[in-house]
């Protein structure tokens, strides 16, 4: 099997592991703003999945496991055609801000 | 050989698309569904790498789309999956995707072998 040098994608991989983020908060405030927000739970499915799978890939497993936990609440409640209950919404955004952190600690690595 | 690569993730795309033209497969990306199901009707690639999970139109769609055309369902499909999409595997199997690979392993090898299976070029 070839061997993939990983570090030559950090640089992307935080690059778009930021936006992803930042697209979940703001995600995560509109949903809070207006709980029956199905958009904004839609974007958060798809770009926590995203984040997922690279952080996978690149081997951060805090994040990984965050943005899995954050995927996962949310397919449930699309599958369910639900709101997201606010207490719940608003774990999903300190998970996410957990995250935002776990980036930045990431790209203060040498 | 021409490879039609319908990601939205640009990590993962970058990867992709790379690694197939460092096998001379002249490839396009598509960024969602419904760009992608665009390209396969106009481009007509020799091969789909199609990942899931997308915004607008996702791979879910792209594949109902394509079992109700002729000239698209001849074009074979490798699904991109990734941790957890056991359930969806079982779904785009029977939505006639040829075959799927998880695409967070980074597994070209296989990737390329799958893709000689179903075309049969190279």
């Amino acid at each position: 099997m070839s061997v993939i040098n990983l570090s030559s994608y950090k640089k992307l991989y935080l690059q778009t592991a930021k936006e992803y983020c930042d697209s979940l908060l703001k995600n995560c405030h509109k949903i809070l703003q207006n709980l029956k927000d199905k958009d904004a739970l839609e974007n958060i499915y798809i770009r926590a999945h995203s984040l997922k799978s690279q952080s996978q890939v690149m081997g951060y497993s805090k994040i990984e496991e965050l943005s899995g936990m954050i995927e996962k609440t949310a397919k449930k409640f699309l599958d369910e055609k639900k709101s997201v209950p606010e207490d719940l919404m608003q774990a999903i955004q300190k998970s996410a801000e957990e995250i935002k952190i776990a980036l930045r600690n990431i790209e203060g690595e040498k | 050989m021409k490879a039609l690569l319908i990601e939205d993730d640009r990590f993962f795309a970058k990867f992709y698309s790379s690694k197939l033209k460092e096998h001379n497969i002249e490839t396009e990306t598509a960024v969602d569904g419904e760009e992608g199901l665009l390209k396969m009707k106009t481009w007509s690639p020799d091969i789909v790498l199609l990942d899931l999970i997308m915004p607008k139109k996702d791979g879910f769609f792209v594949l109902k789309e394509r079992q109700g055309n002729r000239k698209l369902i001849k074009i074979p499909v490798i699904v991109f999956s990734t941790l957890g999409q056991e359930k969806d595997i079982e779904t785009v199997q029977q939505l006639g995707a040829n075959d799927y690979v998880n695409k967070s392993f980074f597994n070209f090898d296989l990737v390329m072998a799958k893709i000689i299976r179903l075309t049969n070029k190279l």
